[in-house]
């Protein structure tokens, strides 16, 4: 049975893979279904209710929050994207070259993911952001250069066995150069682990991006993100449960989402590991 | 006759390593001092047991592994110090096909491109070219060109091995080294690849290394067979004389352990012991020694060398002491 049979087999992933979609077609579309401007203040509705006219409400500058949702669901896939791609790159590209050549190679990059995980990757987060200017190209970077450590150890272990395959000495026999037989034959056979990895690792910047713009050093106001939606509402939870409700379902169903998909697809690629 | 490949003094040894800090305990002489002729458009057979060095020796060939020390000279060349022009001629004139049907193509590969894949390497022709190159050898191993599309999954393992050989003959290589090319099939299947064989030989002028551990089917295909144990060649012979007159102990255990299909006959009972301390630490004699049924005094002091016994017939053994030394 094909990959795409069992991934439509398995109906946890499928509802993954239907709210991966539908926040993609939302913020792809937001300009044109978004009721009202992001920015725009209304002094006369502040903190106003969920209502039809307001879907979820206004925040305490009388803003939409429905549109600004909108407009975070964007930045949010963004930053997921942007960052574990960033992420891939670093690591598909250690991890073959560790895995391919082996011997000192190998030890030096290896050692040096160790270090990495040393550190809570969040603080280490912190820690960079702090120095520099917080935008969202910059939180892009910093989740990509601190996540790609993973990716790395996968990678690593896939080539290990896949180097030693006959299609590979094939390839050495015949006199192939080591970038093509590494780019060319190898790492296609290794991209499935990574794939699920990525996908889960898109769950878990997009938390990051939202913690880091909840403690105010993320995505600045007053561009929407739903970490610091979050924050306007902390200060008002007793008043308007909406400003933080909303946001906080969205980073919940999203992770939840890629997680599902992530491991559908895992499921998919290979039966043997369900459980 | 001038040679196409002559294989000279080959020794590789592998460390054994054990504990944590993978300390070397032991070395295991994989190739043990050979020497080797193959002529143009011959076939030459190499058998032996399982670890034997046969795959180690193949890997040297195919430049895969250094060797500690010897040469491996094709076509005037000698591969292991080969750089730019002259390795790439070494490369294209040396293919190889392996055991493992399943394990020698890329899955992620249309037959298309597995087939053009050495043409890509060495830049031969264009891409509609190395196209239609593609399906002439498909047809040229017997398989159908509509199969150009398909991914590797969806085929048999004789229909694989057809693949292997059609890639391993795209940039119209003069050595072939088949390292065990039929011991993963099915016996009928086994037939038709090695007649494929023997057929493209006849057609494109080719010279084969064919290894096996089966020696009816190394005496099949083959012009000439040379024997391997523990590292070394121990016997080397046309394959009719091998058969006919067998002369190292070695030799006729294998040649008693081929089952004959002959009703009530019962096997002799193998006197080959396995005496696995031996492989890691070769005694100072001969290494069939300790498993000899002939063995005599000078066997374990002195290690035989292969000499010529009969003409063109090759031996190491100290029951067979040359012609020319016997007076």
């Amino acid at each position: 049975m094909g990959f795409w049979s069992r991934i439509f087999r398995d109906k946890l992933a499928i509802v993954g893979l239907i709210i991966v979609l539908s926040f993609f077609i939302v913020s792809i579309l937001t300009p044109y279904i978004a009721p009202y401007d992001p920015n725009i203040i209304d002094v006369d509705n502040i903190l106003a209710p969920p209502s039809w006219e307001h879907l979820f409400g206004t925040d305490d500058l009388g803003r939409d929050v429905f549109t600004r949702m909108l407009y975070g669901a964007g930045i949010s896939l963004k930053v997921g994207f942007v960052a574990v791609g960033l992420a891939v790159l670093i690591g598909v590209f250690l991890g073959a070259i560790a895995g391919y050549y082996g011997g000192w190679v190998d030890i030096i990059i290896m050692r040096f993911v160790d270090i990495m995980l040393c550190f809570p990757s969040f603080f280490l987060i912190l820690a960079v952001i702090a120095f520099m200017e917080p935008s969202i190209f910059n939180i892009m970077v910093v989740i990509g250069l601190t996540s790609w450590m993973g990716i790395t150890r996968l990678v690593r272990a896939e080539f290990l066995t896949l180097k030693e395959r006959d299609f590979v000495l094939a390839e050495k026999a015949m006199g192939a150069k080591s970038p093509r037989i590494i780019f060319v034959h190898i790492l296609p056979n290794a991209m499935a682990p990574v794939l699920v990895a990525a996908t889960l690792g898109i769950a878990s910047a997009v938390l990051v991006e939202s913690a880091l713009s909840f403690l105010g050093i993320g995505v600045q106001p007053p561009t929407p993100s739903w970490g610091n939606i979050l924050t306007q509402g902390q200060s008002v939870l007793g008043i308007a449960w909406w400003l933080s409700f909303f946001p906080g379902m969205a980073i919940l169903v999203t992770v939840l989402g890629y997680n599902l998909l992530g491991e559908g697809i895992r499921d998919a690629i290979d039966p043997r590991l369900k459980g | 006759m001038e040679n196409l490949l002559q294989v000279r003094g080959l020794r590789k040894s592998f460390a054994i390593r054990s504990g944590i800090f993978r300390k070397t305990t032991g070395h295991v002489q994989a190739v043990d001092g050979v020497d080797l002729d193959v002529h143009p458009n011959e076939t030459l057979g190499l058998v032996g047991e399982s670890g034997c060095g046969k795959t180690t020796l193949a890997k040297i060939i195919l430049a895969l592994e250094r060797p500690d020390s010897g040469s491996v000279v094709f076509d005037g060349t000698d591969i292991h110090s080969a750089r730019g022009q002259a390795l790439e001629h070494v490369r294209r004139g040396i293919q190889v096909i392996f055991q493992d049907p399943f394990g020698s193509l890329n899955p992620r590969k249309k037959v298309a491109s597995i087939i053009a894949e050495p043409m890509i390497i060495h830049k031969v022709g264009s891409k509609a070219q190395r196209y239609d190159r593609s399906a002439e050898l498909l047809k040229l191993v017997g398989l159908s060109t509509d199969m150009l599309g398909r991914y590797p999954h969806e085929f048999s393992g004789g229909q694989r091995q057809r693949i292997c050989i059609a890639r391993a003959m795209a940039v119209n290589p003069r050595l072939l080294v088949c390292d065990e090319p039929v011991s993963a099939l099915d016996v009928s299947i086994q037939a038709q690849v090695i007649n494929l064989l023997v057929e493209l030989q006849a057609e494109l002028k080719l010279s084969y290394i064919f290894i096996s551990h089966d020696l009816s089917v190394v005496g099949y295909i083959s012009h000439r067979i040379a024997v391997m144990y523990r590292g070394q060649i121990v016997e080397l012979a046309d394959a009719q004389e091998l058969f006919d007159n067998p002369l190292h102990p070695y030799t006729r255990c294998l040649m008693d352990a081929v089952p004959e299909p002959v009703p009530g006959k019962i096997a002799a009972a193998a006197h080959v012991r396995g005496d696995e301390d031996s492989v890691l630490f070769p005694a100072r004699g001969c290494a069939f020694g300790s498993s000899c049924p002939y063995r005599e005094e000078p066997c374990t002091r002195e290690k035989p060398v292969l000499a010529e016994a009969l003409h063109g017939h090759y031996v190491a053994c100290h029951q067979h002491i040359p012609p020319d030394e016997q007076a």
